[in-house]
């Protein structure tokens, strides 16, 4: 039988649970999804959902002196262990940016244009099942992630920079061998490795210096030295990519600039399509705001708004830091990140009306 | 409930109900949502097969208190003050003698271990049986049991003074 104290408490937390601000779950979602798809790419590309497969590796020892990209004789591709996703083959590309010059030219225009990546992974994304582009302040990284290729890159002007946070090293907590000297088409570099991750793959963590001052690290996931090394070579230094998105930012808030930039593209989805999720962080000396945009595949961002926002309609989060726009099919939110102070709700949706989309917006030559 | 729909769809329909649960859980309304947010992220890089289970929702709300409790452990290790009724705005008082001891109750549920809460607030929020209870915090039900028997000694006994107080006042 209930008890007094029994009453009470139930009342008790009812009411306490009702108390506070009102709650807007979107907005949730859409910083959790946002949040979530970062764990997950990175998760993705550190830990393979494979069926473990006997398959040996071969010990990185001595001088690695893998096969030039345009040898006569190709490295064979990986026994792929059972279980392989399938190969989906429909991932578009980021456009290029033409007349500029890549990272082989110009080692020092390496993470000084958040908009640009001074190198392409487009000819190991031929099957793959996403990519992700980031590049920002001082460093550009580009992962793709399928059957055939597990690999992040990761070019910077200071060996310091490795490993970034979303290093598979890090996420994996992989045991590293001690770098041992080697060689990446013909130039001098180190090669370290784990043991075998469970499914057959290793970890393999290359660094080189492709040109000039700068340090490239792949970090990727094989079965053999080889095959490591035989990825590694299909990076191209010689073509630039945009860092594009199916949106674009009319209007930045006074002294605004954009400081970094990050799009995933993911394929074959149930129903769909190409563009996956995209960060933009804008911002000064003092102040952040990162606008997000992701594919809103379920309508969950479709309800009422009360904000105007240029041509389109925004509500506030009651967190005070979040404001989210529906421009169908792409979810926005812009979040202002510590600072003080932080952009007005006027700044903020001052940026988010001046947003408008891409004509194709699942082919990214169109961005 | 919720097997097979999509991450979006159980985050919209449930993303209200996780934050009144942790606000029970942290007493702190902006911690809730950073909890539930940081949950609803592993959850969504997870949801493949937390989708695919019987009660997503149950396993999700395992989250969320697990979370909560090693935070509170963190907390409690660095000496943070925990037991500081945080963001989660008072109700105004009526004149009516419930709702004073329902606000003395709060308090008291404040000062029980992280643990000890999470039980009663399953309980007497959530309304779920002991076994529903020890699935979510992966203990027998001799455990919840004990847990609840211990939380809700200590409420009699720290709300006894309590209530000799206001009667006295009365």
């Amino acid at each position: 039988m209930p008890t007094d104290l029994d009453r009470l408490l139930t009342e008790s937390l009812h009411e306490r649970a009702r108390a506070g601000s009102p709650i807007d779950p979107a907005a949730i979602m859409q910083v959790a999804a946002a949040n979530g798809r970062r764990i997950r790419t990175r998760r993705r590309l550190a830990t393979v959902v494979l069926a473990a497969a006997a398959v040996a590796g071969i010990l990185v020892t001595g001088t690695l002196t893998p096969r030039r990209s345009d040898s006569n004789t190709p490295t064979p591709p990986d026994p792929r262990p059972t279980g392989s996703p399938e190969v989906t083959g429909n991932l578009g590309r980021l456009p290029d940016a033409v007349g500029q010059q890549g990272a082989g030219q110009r080692p020092d225009l390496v993470g000084t244009d958040p908009g640009v990546l001074h190198f392409s992974m487009d000819d190991l994304a031929t099957d793959a099942a996403s990519a992700r582009s980031i590049s920002k302040s001082g460093y550009e990284v580009s992962s793709v992630y399928g059957p055939d290729v597990r690999m992040l890159v990761t070019l910077t002007h200071t060996k310091k920079t490795f490993p970034l946070p979303d290093s598979m090293i890090k996420d994996l907590g992989a045991e590293m061998s001690e770098p041992v000297a080697g060689t990446v088409d013909g130039l001098p570099g180190t090669v370290s490795s784990s043991q075998d991750l469970g499914d057959g793959y290793r970890l393999f963590s290359v660094t080189w210096r492709p040109a000039g001052d700068l340090w490239a690290n792949a970090e990727v996931q094989a079965v053999t030295a080889d095959r490591a090394l035989e990825l590694v070579q299909k990076i191209r230094f010689d073509r630039v990519k945009r860092c594009a998105t199916p949106f674009t930012i009319g209007q930045l808030p006074p002294g605004a600039a954009l400081l970094s930039c990050e799009v995933d593209l993911q394929a074959n989805r149930d129903g769909g399509g190409i563009f996956m999720f995209a960060s933009l962080l804008i911002g000064d000396a003092k102040r952040r705001l990162e606008i997000t945009g992701m594919d809103d595949l379920v309508n969950a961002g479709d309800y009422p708004r009360h904000l105007k926002a240029g041509p389109y309609r925004a509500e506030a989060d009651p967190d005070g830091k979040t404001w989210t726009m529906l421009v169908k099919p792409v979810l926005f939110a812009a979040i202002t990140r510590a600072s003080k102070p932080p952009y007005t709700q006027k700044q903020v949706l001052d940026v988010l009306g001046s947003i408008t989309m891409a004509t194709g917006y699942n082919d990214p030559s169109t961005w | 409930m919720y097997k097979d729909v999509t991450f979006e769809e159980y985050a919209l329909a449930r993303g209200a109900a996780l934050i009144r649960f942790a606000r029970l859980l942290t007493a702190d309304e902006h911690r809730a949502e950073d909890l539930v947010q940081d949950v609803l992220a592993k959850a969504y890089a997870s949801w493949r097969r937390i989708g695919a289970l019987d009660q997503p929702d149950l396993y999700v709300r395992r989250m969320l208190v697990n979370a909560n409790t090693s935070w509170w452990r963190r907390a409690v290790n660095r000496e943070v003050a925990v037991a500081e009724v945080g963001g989660i705005a008072t109700a105004a008082r009526d004149s009516a003698a419930d709702s004073a001891d329902r606000d003395e109750l709060w308090r008291l549920v404040l000062q029980l271990p992280a643990r000890q809460r999470a039980v009663i607030v399953l309980r007497y929020y959530e309304d779920y049986d002991d076994a529903t209870i020890a699935e979510l915090l992966h203990c027998t039900q001799g455990t919840v049991r004990t847990q609840a028997k211990r939380a809700l000694e200590k409420l009699q006994q720290l709300r006894r003074p309590a209530v000799d107080a206001a009667k006295g006042e009365r």
